[in-house]
């Protein structure tokens, strides 16, 4: 088996002096010899590398696997999940709650005398103690724009613009009964366009007591049926409540 | 074996018995102070893969102490392994900061070799220097599983009675005897 047993015995081994001379004789007489030296450590080195890269390839594996497995992190993950989950849980809820929940009738009614009727127009002609009403009414002072137009009307009950203010003016002062009193009243009237029941129905909406949504409702599907003033508002609440 | 039930000297004895549960010891010296990984990403500023590195090289420098019985119980298995993986992230520091991704793969030379006179010792560097490294780890893989594992266990510091247990054969002058065919086997097809 040519010199590699010869050569391992040397490596390996307690070499004498007499058998370290002779083997290194060999290396530089023996090129062949000195070739299979060489190839043998080159080997050995070899080979020793191939074995801890086999160890590292098992390591990575190891690793992967601790890494993989540790409880901390599957921990966080399926946390992250389930967060993630209950955020989407919730965000759905809220967007239905949001999408689906009715509006209030209260907040409807307020945000249309917010735009309709912080202010009543001043029409060209207009009588001066109903111009008197319209301008305390414009200036904030409700309760005297109440009384002047109550006064126009009181003196004459077919001034209907005059029931119409003094309701608005009720309403706007949270006298409900009275406004529902005036605009009941007018809904009975036969006028060419009667805003009445849907003035009921708006304050109905604002008071926002017991049976007032479901009154509220009702007048403002006659509205609708009937194609009173105030049709195209009515029925776009109707879908809201 | 759960590595963290068993003790440092179960390691220790473990790795130097050089048996068929050598790889499982190995297994465990590597996982029970596989913590150092991330505390030497911290510490040293490198990234995860250049910790592991230095990790895994030091467990193996490690168990071929161990193996070779270089370690000698000085210290704990945590210390000793520790300054050695210390030794490896700063290694990796250096080799990031000049910016050398390829590490020197200078040939060890075996206290033998060192032995020799200096004309003999530079003859055998030099035909070392002309050995295509590549193609003998290429053939080495090609040469079959029994000669590979065999010259492997022996580069390892498996002596042939061990290896003769592990592989199978009656004595150690029969391991011996099949080893060295492999060797030679290996060079005729280094050589083709």
């Amino acid at each position: 088996m040519s010199n590699l047993e010869y050569i391992e015995d040397y490596f390996k081994g307690t070499p004498t002096p007499d058998e370290t001379t002779s083997f290194e004789e060999r290396i530089q007489n023996d090129p062949s010899f000195a070739e299979e030296v060489a190839f043998y450590l080159s080997g050995q080195h070899a080979a020793a590398e191939m074995a801890n890269d086999e160890r590292r390839v098992r390591f990575r594996e190891l690793n992967f696997n601790h890494r993989s497995a540790q409880p901390a992190k599957v921990v966080s993950m399926r946390r992250v999940v389930i967060y993630a989950a209950a955020c989407l849980f919730l965000a759905a809820v809220v967007m239905s709650w949001l999408f689906f929940q009715p509006v209030s009738t209260e907040k409807l009614a307020n945000q249309y005398i917010d735009s309709q009727l912080t202010t009543l127009s001043v029409s060209m002609g207009t009588q001066d103690n109903m111009q008197e009403g319209l301008d305390q009414y414009n200036a904030g002072k409700l309760e005297e724009s109440l009384k002047t137009f109550e006064s126009i009307y009181k003196n004459d009950n077919t001034k209907d613009l005059a029931e119409r203010y003094a309701g608005i003016a009720a309403l706007r002062l949270q006298q409900f009964d009275k406004a529902i009193s005036y605009f009941e009243d007018l809904s009975t009237k036969n006028l060419y366009s009667n805003p009445g029941k849907f003035y009921v129905a708006l304050t109905l909406m604002k008071r926002n007591q017991a049976p007032d949504k479901e009154r509220a409702h009702m007048f403002l599907k006659e509205v609708v049926d009937q194609n009173l003033e105030g049709k195209e508002i009515a029925e776009q609440w109707l879908k809201k409540m | 074996m759960h590595s963290t039930s068993i003790t440092d000297t179960d390691i220790i004895e473990g790795l130097r018995r050089k048996d068929n549960r050598h790889v499982e010891y190995e297994n465990a010296l590597y996982m029970r102070f596989a913590y150092f990984i991330e505390e030497g990403r911290h510490k040293y500023s490198v990234n995860y893969e250049d910790a592991f590195s230095a990790y895994s090289d030091a467990v193996i420098t490690v168990i071929n102490n161990v193996v070779n019985a270089n370690f000698q119980e000085r210290s704990s298995l945590k210390t000793y392994l520790y300054q050695i993986f210390h030794n490896k992230c700063v290694d990796q520091v250096r080799k990031n900061t000049t910016k050398k991704n390829e590490m020197h793969h200078g040939f060890v030379l075996t206290d033998a070799l060192n032995t020799m006179s200096d004309s003999s010792k530079t003859i055998i560097q030099q035909l070392i220097e002309k050995t295509d490294f590549d193609v003998l780890r290429k053939r080495l893989s090609q040469i079959g599983e029994n000669c590979k594992q065999m010259l492997l266990l022996f580069a390892d510091g498996f002596s042939d009675k061990e290896i003769a247990g592990m592989v199978g054969f009656k004595t150690a002058a029969v391991a011996k005897t099949s080893r060295l065919r492999c060797m030679e086997k290996l060079r005729h097809m280094y050589k083709q």
